[in-house]
């Protein structure tokens, strides 16, 4: 499904991705951990196209889309949501998600004029649906930059999944949410967001990564420092230092 | 009806064009200050066609108006590539350059005997069409609203297209309208082209208003005041602009006793609103408050 091979991306001297290797079958859901500032969402900004590649190559589902503009990729069948969250503070829940619809390769150019009524209303019944699976059905009608946190990251989840995604890029879903929230954001995404399509999920949350994922690559410096399953790799002394730091030898 | 009233409505008509025109832009996030150039290619291009070409008064509009465009188009195409304040001064840049051009630009045939055509900065006169063909001033106001309820209607079905609410996006978060598989600039150019088009309509009705046309008169400040109306009565529906022509047009500038301080009264306005409601009356909190009434009425 996605392919990444020595990528590299600069900030000035800065190298957030320093020949970064990463592959993800189709299917598969991916966690990626690794401290702040490791790259993780540096990674998911260059396959989306928000930022090109300094060097290296990506391919999704074989075809490099490293010189590819943003929504050239996205409409090859990607969607994420955001870390920092991002949603369109002055259009209503509904819209939010009706939006992620626009350039979905079922809607044809014309009906962004005109709609036709029956694949119209099909596709609101299908944001309806989504509100009432996220639990924000109740709040459908609001503008959507009033929602309290949580429901913003469901929003954005919706949003993501109204694009009907093959690879799907999670980034920090529960973040900054209470463990009850998390619980019920980890069962949203394993119900509804990972069956029948392949996903990367960022997470510092190890209980979540366990929960959704069948593999774990760790980042650290730009580049991926450990991989495999997440029991096992979760133990990894590498790991364990990278987060946490390592007791510093007596004689230094 | 009395002349001085029909008068102030036909302009509060006129000026609403432009006024949407801004707004448009508004909403996909740009701020132009150079409306007031399509309005003027506009009043010059349907001028020519029916003072000098001869040809009747809608084919003579729809031109001025598709060259408006086309001049809008050829605009956004290197300046949409710069955001923010650099497409502001860019967009002024050329709107005084337009200004300029039409300041030397002399063009003209001989119509019985008379010289007529745009002739540099002593403008361009005898744009004569609706009084050879008799048309009162209140038939020409009512043609003048008939436009703009057309021109409102097609604004109202674009807010609840699919395309209103792309340009909406892009106004807000233009990475994550991205994000959602838009084609940012694309989009940009096209707002760019229909708001030179309603900016084009609204000079083409000047002009033969007024039957003539001065460079002078599109300088920046319509273009600031096109700008202001939309963030007066608010960004959040079509009908934003319009209030702030109406407030400005209807009430500032025609009633006498007042007409004095109305530089100082609007520039008030606008701080004060810019302060307490910075996306107008109606922005889209306000709107969204009023659909929803609308809707649970009927329901």
């Amino acid at each position: 499904m996605l392919d990444v091979e020595r990528l590299v991306r600069k900030f000035g001297a800065v190298e957030a991705l320093a020949g970064l290797d990463l592959s993800v079958g189709d299917g598969e859901s991916v966690g990626l951990i690794g401290p702040n500032g490791s790259g993780k969402t540096t990674l998911f900004n260059v396959v989306t196209g928000v930022y090109p590649p300094t060097s290296g190559n990506v391919r999704l589902e074989g075809r490099d889309i490293g010189a590819s503009k943003p929504d050239r990729i996205v409409n090859s069948g990607v969607a994420r949501t955001f870390q920092n969250l991002r949603i369109f503070e002055r259009l209503t829940v509904f819209e939010n998600v009706w939006a992620a619809q626009h350039r979905r390769a079922d809607v044809a150019m014309r009906e962004l004029v005109f709609a036709r009524r029956a694949a119209e209303h099909a596709r609101r019944e299908e944001v309806d649906g989504l509100l009432e699976l996220t639990g924000l059905a109740n709040r459908r009608d609001a503008l959507a930059g009033g929602l309290p946190l949580p429901d913003q990251r469901r929003l954005e989840l919706a949003r993501a999944l109204a694009r009907r995604p093959r690879l799907l890029l999670l980034d920090e879903p529960a973040g900054g949410m209470t463990p009850a929230e998390t619980e019920q954001m980890v069962r949203l995404i394993r119900d509804i967001a990972i069956p029948g399509r392949t996903c990367i999920v960022i997470e510092h949350k190890m209980e979540m990564i366990r929960n959704l994922c069948d593999r774990v690559c760790v980042l650290d410096f730009g580049r991926k420092i450990a991989e495999g399953a997440p029991e096992a790799v979760l133990r990894d002394d590498r790991v364990i230092e990278a987060y946490i730091g390592r007791e510093a030898p007596a004689d230094a | 009806m009395d002349d001085h009233l029909v008068g102030v409505l036909s302009n509060i008509g006129m000026i609403s064009f432009i006024a949407l025109s801004a707004y448009l832009l508004l909403i996909v996030g740009e701020i132009s200050f150079g409306q007031q150039a399509f309005f003027a290619i506009s009043a010059y291009a349907s001028g020519i066609a029916t003072a000098m070409w001869g040809w009747d008064f809608w084919p003579g509009l729809a031109w001025g108006a598709a060259v408006a465009a086309a001049a809008a188009v050829l605009v956004g195409i290197p300046t949409l590539r710069i955001r923010g304040l650099y497409f502001s001064i860019a967009t002024l840049a050329f709107a005084e350059m337009v200004r300029l051009v039409f300041e030397v630009f002399k063009y003209q045939v001989e119509i019985d005997g008379e010289m007529v055509g745009p002739d540099g900065s002593d403008g361009f006169r005898d744009i004569r069409y609706i009084f050879e063909n008799d048309i009162t001033a209140v038939e020409y106001m009512l043609m003048i609203y008939g436009l703009l309820a057309a021109v409102l209607c097609a604004f109202f079905l674009l807010e609840r297209s699919r395309l209103g609410s792309i340009f909406r996006m892009i106004g807000q978060d233009p990475v994550l309208a991205q994000m959602q598989g838009i084609d940012v600039t694309a989009y940009k150019i096209l707002a760019l082209g229909m708001a030179g088009l309603v900016a084009g309509i609204g000079g083409g009705l000047y002009a033969h208003l007024t039957t003539f046309v001065e460079p002078k008169i599109f300088n920046v400040m319509l273009g600031v005041h096109s700008l202001a109306y939309g963030l007066i009565g608010g960004l959040g529906t079509a009908f934003g602009p319009l209030i702030g022509v109406a407030i400005d047009i209807g009430f500032l500038e025609s009633i006498r006793a007042i007409s004095g301080y109305r530089m100082i009264a609007f520039g008030g306005l606008v701080a004060v609103l810019l302060i307490f409601r910075p996306r107008g009356l109606l922005d889209e909190a306000a709107v969204n408050w009023i659909r929803l009434r609308l809707r649970r009425r009927h329901a």
